[in-house]
């Protein structure tokens, strides 16, 4: 018996794509030799499968450089490849001595929401998981540097560069300074300073704004400490554990005070 | 897995685009993608298709924060809209047409024009290669109406990019 428009609507789209087997392609067929509006159905999505088929990598898209970083961040480190990491820079450090490393160009960062300090703990608390990421990102990335840095010279790039007017702590035997960088975060001129704390990585933002009271928060996975002296907002972020915020907090305020 | 699935970045990416039609809220969804991929590795079941099961997590991503924006949400109720490009157009040698000069450009736009249903369905099907059934597993839809969707968002596209208006007799070419 000859099959309706309404029998054969289920084949046409396996139809097109040649998915079908012999028997069901048979049948079909056989509607589409006396059927006229079926036959311009299924050449018709045809031809527009090809078309899209055709221009597929045309039409695809690539991540930016950006988001691969930000998806690298939020992989999760195997251990033994975190460990790797950390021997990787120390052996590197011993081979240049103790000498200072160098500014890596500024991490311009797209972020699609504008994040303030100041606001509300929800929000802050946002912002907050947003720079522990970010410190994850920028530790994850300091291979990338040249020798050549410290806290003049931070100091000196983050107002030379970025018109950034901020106090770097100076090195100490418990405080080495890694990198500066400018984030872009919010409204922008904020600043990144990446230093290990007695060995364990330690981020600190300089960010314009104000937030009250004094913060301390567990979030990701990461501790953060947060304070403002005028109108700037310090926060701090190490990996949870090992590291005494309050202690690096006073010694940080001797040069911003 | 890590490597793994960060090989499938562009292709995430690209559905993301075609989803949100922004590259900020697109970067959004992969990262977020990601994150949810990676904390829930343990559910995925090793020897399957990896990068369906992120595609999973994509579309699930993007439904929630969808649901979650305030902004009003452009309410499309699939079934009105799966029945008002209803039956087959007539129409004549279609190839010449598409074949002929379709730009990247206009395909893109066409492409971007259509319905998100259909626009997705004929994203993982022409240009993403899933199987029926992997698309069905992802938008959590039985086959069948992922294959009415193709179809109906194929038919769809091609009325976008000849310019034929529905039920218009025969063919006008836009361009000449």
């Amino acid at each position: 018996m000859m099959k309706s428009c309404r029998d054969v609507d289920a084949l046409m789209t396996p139809y097109v794509d040649g998915e079908l087997t012999a028997t069901e392609a048979s049948t079909l067929d056989a509607h589409l030799a006396v059927c006229r509006q079926c036959r311009d159905r299924a050449s018709t999505e045809k031809v527009v499968r090809q078309v899209v088929q055709s221009k597929a990598a045309v039409l695809g898209e690539s991540a930016s450089p950006g988001l691969r970083a930000r998806c690298i961040a939020v992989t999760p480190p195997k251990r033994s490849e975190r460990d790797a990491e950390k021997t990787g820079r120390e052996g590197w450090r011993r081979l240049v001595g103790w000498a200072p490393l160098s500014m890596a160009a500024a991490v311009v960062l797209a972020v699609g929401a504008v994040l303030v300090l100041g606001q509300n703990k929800e929000l802050e608390a946002a912002f907050v998981a947003q720079l522990a990421i970010d410190h994850d990102r920028c530790f994850r990335q300091l291979d990338d540097l040249v020798p050549g840095f410290d806290s003049r010279e931070a100091a000196r790039v983050l107002a030379g560069d970025h018109g950034l007017d901020i106090g770097v702590p100076d090195e100490s035997a418990d405080l080495d300074l890694l990198d500066v960088r400018q984030c872009l975060y919010g409204e922008g001129g904020m600043a990144h300073v990446l230093c290990e704390w007695r060995g364990q990585a330690l981020s600190l933002f300089v960010v314009p704004g104000r937030s009250d009271p004094e913060l301390a928060l567990e979030i990701v996975g990461h501790e953060a400490l947060v304070w403002s002296q005028d109108e700037t907002a310090y926060v701090l972020v190490a990996d949870q554990g090992p590291v005494e915020l309050s202690l690096v907090a006073d010694y940080v305020r001797q040069y911003t005070d | 897995m890590d490597e793994d699935a960060l090989r499938h970045i562009n292709s995430l990416y690209g559905a993301a685009m075609r989803l949100t039609r922004s590259p900020a809220d697109a970067e959004d969804l992969v990262q977020e993608t990601y994150l949810r991929a990676f904390r829930f590795a343990d559910r995925f079941e090793s020897g399957t298709n990896l990068k369906a099961w992120l595609h999973t997590i994509l579309h699930n991503t993007f439904l929630n924060m969808r649901r979650q924006a305030v902004r009003s949400p452009i309410a499309v109720d699939s079934e009105i809209v799966e029945q008002s490009v209803g039956e087959p157009d007539r129409v004549q040698t279609p190839e010449q047409i598409l074949m002929r000069e379709t730009l990247d450009v206009d395909l893109q736009r066409a492409i971007d024009s259509l319905p998100d249903v259909f626009r997705q369905a004929v994203w993982l099907r022409d240009v993403e290669e899933f199987t029926y059934a992997e698309i069905a597993e992802m938008l959590s839809i039985a086959p069948g109406t992922v294959m009415s969707r193709i179809s109906r968002g194929r038919r769809l596209l091609y009325q976008r990019l000849t310019g034929k208006p529905r039920r218009a007799e025969g063919l006008r070419i836009v361009k000449a």
